[in-house]
């Protein structure tokens, strides 16, 4: 595959992928303008490292989606060395850039969020990358270097937990 | 093979994604109902939560930084038409194919009134054909027939467009070469689908008609947005296969298409 198909498939991934990637990453953030800077980000770092795409290897857009973790991974270390304390608070979105404009919006989404963060790691990256970033569970196989059996029953174990813990809250 | 649970509710994950209701699957698999139900308002519920969008000036600005740093090293390594030719040429050897392209230019805004009142931004749209030498160079002429063209916007479905130009011949537009077979507005937003429903398909070589298989309609579901004030080019491409022997077939070439392709505009014969 040429460069040049590499680079209208990207600009294709861009299309149909960019939304779903800024909204992946917000889940982890929980602040609009710096997952919309991020999701950029992905794009520009993917087109840098374009050659080292293969497309036999990883549908572009599970490749596009390691690449964002990896941002975000990197994104935490940073801010793991800005912030000395974390808390609770750092769940709630203050951010009123994006849209989320009523108090119970905002409760719902810190509700979500914190019933996320006590599923293991795979069962949240698997939630929000099938509901939020809109993969398939093949694709999330790839990104998670798993079979497609093993991300499904992922998925049906993480929802059921992240049913109860709803309801709990 | 029977299916299990977690096979069932993945399935039911995909098409609540794809636009069906939870009532929709659980119709699918009735003697599921009560085990998915509470799982699948989870997700919807889960979904529903997070609101957040990307704002349209965001996403135009990281897509405008990504075509310039497209663009920059195009620029810094244009491709001359042989290169274009031996490029592509390389990539459909094995399929000896010829490709048709069309594009689709879509600019500026007119704010309109719906239905129900509510304003509707529509933005200019163009549509072209061109194709690939590595193979139509066989042929003294191919010419296709276009009856329709189905655009399918995410919110509003499927929007028709009948072409100016319905045919045209595939040995007239050989290379990076692209003719325009329509142009006018269609609604802002994001469409997914792109249908290019074929009338005919008359080949010739060497004075001696062939006979090319097609499907009367042939959909390529790549992506593209059209947003107020900014012209958008999709490249819709399509390819006429060899399986063997003296028998052609025409079929889509997704991965060639999509907006931002090279084309040079040719004048209708």
């Amino acid at each position: 595959m040429d460069r040049r198909h590499k680079e209208a498939m990207l600009t294709s991934c861009f299309n149909q992928y960019y939304d779903k990637i800024a909204r992946y990453i917000y889940i982890r953030l929980g602040d609009g303008a710096e997952s919309e800077d991020l999701a950029s980000e992905v794009f520009l770092k993917a087109y840098k490292s374009l050659d080292s795409f293969k497309e036999r290897g990883v549908p572009m857009q599970a490749w596009l989606y390691k690449i964002a973790h990896n941002l975000l991974v990197d994104h935490h270390r940073k801010q793991s060395k800005m912030k000395i304390v974390h808390s609770e608070n750092d769940l709630e979105v203050t951010d009123d850039n994006d849209t989320m404009s009523t108090a119970f919006v905002n409760v719902e989404f810190t509700r979500v969020l914190e019933s996320l963060s006590r599923l293991t790691q795979e069962q949240r990256q698997v939630i929000e990358l099938r509901f939020f970033g809109g993969l398939t569970s093949e694709e999330v196989g790839r990104v998670m270097d798993k079979s497609s059996g093993a991300v499904r029953q992922m998925q049906s174990h993480a929802i059921k937990r992240l049913r109860l813990l709803m309801e709990k809250q | 093979m029977a299916e299990n649970f977690d096979e069932i509710l993945d399935k039911c994950i995909d098409s609540i994604g794809s636009g069906d209701s939870i009532d929709d699957c659980l119709a699918r698999y009735p003697e599921y109902a009560s085990d998915l139900l509470p799982l699948l308002r989870t997700m919807t519920g889960a979904q529903d939560a997070v609101t957040f969008e990307p704002s349209a000036e965001k996403k135009q600005a990281a897509r405008q930084q990504l075509m310039s740093m497209i663009g920059t090293q195009k620029s810094g390594q244009k491709r001359s038409f042989l290169s274009t030719f031996f490029g592509k040429t390389k990539v459909w050897a094995g399929a000896a194919a010829m490709a048709a392209v069309a594009l689709i230019a879509v600019y500026g805004i007119m704010p309109l009134l719906g239905n129900s009142g509510t304003p509707i931004q529509q933005g200019d749209f163009a549509l072209m054909i061109s194709d690939d030498p590595a193979v139509v160079d066989l042929f003294d002429s191919v010419e296709v027939t276009i009856d329709l063209v189905k655009l399918y916007h995410s919110t509003e479905g499927w929007q028709d467009i009948t072409p100016e130009t319905n045919t045209v011949d595939l040995t007239d537009i050989k290379g990076a070469l692209a003719q325009k077979i329509w142009e006018g507005e269609i609604l802002v937003g994001e469409y997914t689908k792109v249908r290019v429903d074929i009338g005919g398909i008359d080949a010739v070589i060497g004075g001696v008609p062939i006979s090319i298989s097609f499907s009367a309609s042939l959909v390529i579901e790549v992506p593209f947005q059209i947003i107020a004030d900014t012209l958008t080019n999709y490249v819709f491409d399509m390819a006429v296969f060899n399986p063997g022997g003296f028998s052609y077939t025409v079929d889509t070439v997704p991965d060639e298409s999509g907006p931002d392709q090279e084309f040079d505009l040719i004048v209708a014969p």
